[in-house]
């Protein structure tokens, strides 16, 4: 009986966990910029693993197993969170740009600012072109474009 | 119940290899291989449990750590260009 409840609980866990996994892999496949993509592979790295590891110590029931199991939940849920803080912090600094539905920007320490309304699907994105060139203004290095940051690279490996 | 799981499993990482594959930046492979890296602990644990071998969980455990590692290796790795960049003049 209570064999049975377990099996059922986990198998139900189990598909849960494997739907938003799927979930979050078929945003990462359909997003359109790297940033809706990172949201949509969070789904998968909390609630996909969570249920599909709460599935799998519900069959193993109270072994090293599950012991096991709970260290790579923990492992993963405190990591994966770094690691995307980490990826969106070096997409910002590559001056990748979010793809943003109305025209607001978070402005530095004003939270978020209307700017000109313009239809969503603008074709020229001037506003973005200025505050890319005046950032590039203010700091020549580090806006350095992809191309540059790559020449950089292979110097700097030379070098050393 | 654990089959479908897999199966559900390998579906999401043939769609993260073909984001690998295909993303415009490197952000998009680097954020497809944290996906991949994720995916394969998963993928050890439930063929773990449909083999009856839960040894595989060791090694579930080493690809954990050993995932993040390399993601943040890599992200500082193109973001400096040197791996023993202290990271601090750049702030």
């Amino acid at each position: 009986m209570m064999d049975t409840v377990l099996m059922l609980a986990s198998g139900a866990l189990l598909i849960v966990g494997a739907f938003f996994y799927l979930t979050g892999a078929i945003g990462l496949v359909r997003m359109p910029d790297v940033f809706t993509r990172m949201q949509a592979s969070g789904i998968s790295d909390t609630v996909g693993v969570g249920f599909l590891m709460a599935g799998m110590i519900v069959a193993a029931g109270p072994t090293l197993i599950a012991a096991k199991l709970a260290i790579i939940l923990a492992v993963v849920v405190f990591i994966s969170p770094v690691a995307t803080h980490a990826l969106a912090q070096a997409a910002m600094h590559a001056g990748i740009e979010p793809v943003l539905a109305s025209r607001r920007v978070l402005g530095l320490g004003a939270g978020l600012k209307p700017l000109e309304t313009k239809p969503a699907n603008a074709p020229a994105d001037q506003g973005a072109k200025k505050r890319k060139a005046r950032k590039a203004a203010a700091r020549p290095v580090k806006r350095a474009s992809k191309a540059k940051a790559k020449t950089r690279a292979v110097t700097k490996g030379k070098s050393s | 119940m654990f089959e479908i799981a897999t199966f559900a499993v390998l579906s999401a990482l043939a769609l993260a290899v073909y984001r690998a594959l295909s993303g415009p930046t490197v952000f998009d492979r680097v954020l497809a291989a944290n996906f991949i890296g994720t995916g394969a602990i998963l993928l050890l644990a439930l063929v773990g449990f449909i083999t009856g071998r839960p040894e595989f969980l060791d090694i579930g455990i080493l690809y954990a750590l050993l995932n993040v590692i390399g993601t943040l290796a890599v992200l500082k790795f193109w973001r400096y260009g040197d791996l023993s960049h202290s990271g601090e003049e750049e702030g």
